[in-house]
């Protein structure tokens, strides 16, 4: 349904996305990750036709965009980050402009504006001021601007950021179920968002497409690397961190919890060594109290991010 | 149509309901009525010549507070992005904004008509040269919006956006004054002074209404807003 093919965009001398390819089927809900500056708002803006690449081409259920960005934004729902409201408007007043811009016709505005006011839960704030209102509210009328046309594509930047655990949980639920119909692209820090609502995720880094797949897919694709053991002993930290540092499939190892007795650490290595690590203590008669291998999150291939910027380059 | 006049009615709520433009609006009728009631020896002078005489200056004051409003602060809060995330083009948030600052600025100027009633009842006033003054003032007004809607594109830094229009403004008003033409060779002074926006503007005060002088500042105006709209298409963030 949209696809990206090796877009650049710079502001100024600053390179926000580079040679970046990617493709957003109809109906997915695709989450956009990556680190701060990483290039997933200007990504979303550049779907959205806010601005334009300047290099490389967005095509659109088979248009460029770049070319046929009014006829395209018909059919796209966009709520940009920080989501700009007009402040000084009512809410319905508000919703009405909304309308006009999309020139939907006069007769149906009234009942538009009421679908998405039931759908995204305003009706209790519609005769208030936008500056008035909570930023679980705005972040809620932000939606609702997005929806009232009933757009094919939506594309949501930060939908809840900034958000309580109450307000972000009624916001996710709401895609959840916009998310049946359309086909949505998120940007977002929050990667219990991605696996909860996401069907397939796109990483970037710098501007670069870092990796993509399902959040699964995602998961494994880091497993091979490195792999993260939770180890508990009756030993002393000191003891126990020695044995360890002889250890060559061992990369790093962390100190998590001591007591009197036992010693808590979290090793990250090349392979799964809890055979040996069994074997090891076993032998010796030192008793293990846990030992399991943590899970990849998806929090791990952003961190990866941080710390080798370059490995796919 | 539709979306301009969308966009019309939301910059219209603004100058209606705004502190500034009421602020703008107030200042400007009183500078207006002190511009008449200065004239040494009132009632007895030709106080209408002084009052367009002045609004230019008024303008230089007051435009660049308005300017602030244009695109700074749409970019500041970034509501100017929201606008562009519609199926709509640049020309019609452009023409949109600069009409609904026009209506504004026609409002304000409206206001100064009372004073020329009152002058009426107690002098005999050319209303030809009345006529010609709001056609010059409207002209050169709607020039300068041009200018400021132009200029306040370039930057979302209200202080900075004030002062280059503000200097602007009063530098390309005094363009035929001595102190800048002598900047440039001799042969050009004519042409400058011809070209000034102060000269048209005082053969319109002075009660002649030329073709050239109208479509001098129709094509300036003209000329502002097209660069106006290159300036947003360049700075789309």
């Amino acid at each position: 349904m949209i696809e990206l093919k090796n877009v650049h965009k710079k502001y100024g001398n600053r390179t926000a996305i580079k040679d970046l390819s990617f493709r957003i089927e109809e109906g997915e809900i695709l989450g956009v990750l990556g680190e701060n500056g990483a290039g997933k708002s200007t990504a979303l803006k550049l779907i959205a036709s806010v601005i334009q690449p300047d290099e490389g081409y967005i095509f659109m259920k088979g248009y460029n965009l770049s070319k046929n960005y009014i006829k395209m934004k018909q059919t796209i729902g966009y709520l940009a980050q920080n989501n700009p409201l007009y402040e000084e408007m009512l809410v319905y007043e508000f919703l009405k402009f909304v309308a006009n811009l999309h020139k939907i016709q006069k007769e149906y505005i009234p009942w538009k504006i009421k679908t998405v006011i039931k759908s995204c839960n305003l009706k209790t704030v519609l005769s208030q001021k936008i500056s008035t209102l909570s930023k679980g509210y705005k972040q809620r009328l932000g939606l609702a601007q997005a929806l009232i046309h009933e757009p094919e594509i939506l594309l949501l930047d930060e939908p809840t950021a900034g958000l309580d655990q109450l307000h972000m949980q009624g916001i996710q639920k709401l895609i959840k179920t916009i998310g049946k119909k359309k086909t949505i692209v998120i940007c977002t820090h929050r990667i219990a968002e991605i696996v909860s609502l996401c069907s397939k995720v796109v990483v970037l880094s710098r501007g670069q497409l870092f990796a993509s797949g399902t959040p699964d897919e995602l998961k494994r694709l880091k497993t091979p690397q490195e792999s993260r053991i939770v180890l508990e002993a009756k030993i002393g930290m000191s003891a126990l961190k020695n044995i360890m540092n002889k250890q060559k499939e061992i990369i790093r190892v962390d100190e998590l919890k001591k007591d009197d007795e036992y010693s808590k650490i979290k090793l990250s290595t090349y392979s799964d060594i809890r055979a040996w690590i069994w074997q090891y203590f076993s032998k010796r008669e030192i008793e293990i109290r846990e030992l399991l291998l943590e899970e990849t999150q998806l929090e791990d291939i952003l961190l990866s991010l941080n710390k080798d910027p370059y490995a796919n380059h | 149509m539709r979306i301009i006049k969308t966009l019309i009615k939301k910059e219209l709520i603004f100058y209606l309901t705004s502190n500034l433009s009421f602020l703008s609006m107030t200042v400007f009728t009183l500078c207006s009525a002190l511009s008449v009631l200065q004239t040494k020896e009132i009632f007895f002078l030709n106080q209408t010549a002084a009052l367009f005489a002045y609004m230019p200056y008024t303008f230089i004051l007051l435009l660049p507070a308005l300017s602030i409003h244009i695109w700074p602060e749409e970019r500041k809060d970034k509501t100017l992005s929201f606008l562009l995330s519609f199926p709509i083009h640049e020309y019609e948030i452009l023409l949109s904004k600069f009409i609904a600052a026009w209506l504004y600025m026609i409002a304000m100027i409206v206001t100064t008509l009372p004073l020329i009633i009152i002058l009426t009842q107690y002098q005999e006033i050319d209303m030809g040269v009345v006529y010609s003054g709001y056609v010059g003032t409207v002209l050169l007004a709607t020039m300068m919006l041009a200018l400021v809607c132009c200029l306040s594109s370039l930057s979302k830094r209200a202080a900075v956006v004030y002062l280059t229009t503000f200097s602007t403004l009063l530098l390309l008003y005094h363009s035929a004054e001595n102190v800048i033409t002598s900047l440039f060779p001799s042969d050009y002074h004519t042409l400058l002074q011809s070209l000034s926006i102060k000269t048209q503007y005082q053969n319109l005060m002075n009660g002649s209404i030329s073709l050239d002088a109208i479509s001098y500042f129709l094509s300036l105006t003209l000329f502002f807003l097209i660069v106006n709209l290159e300036i947003i298409k360049i700075k789309r963030d």
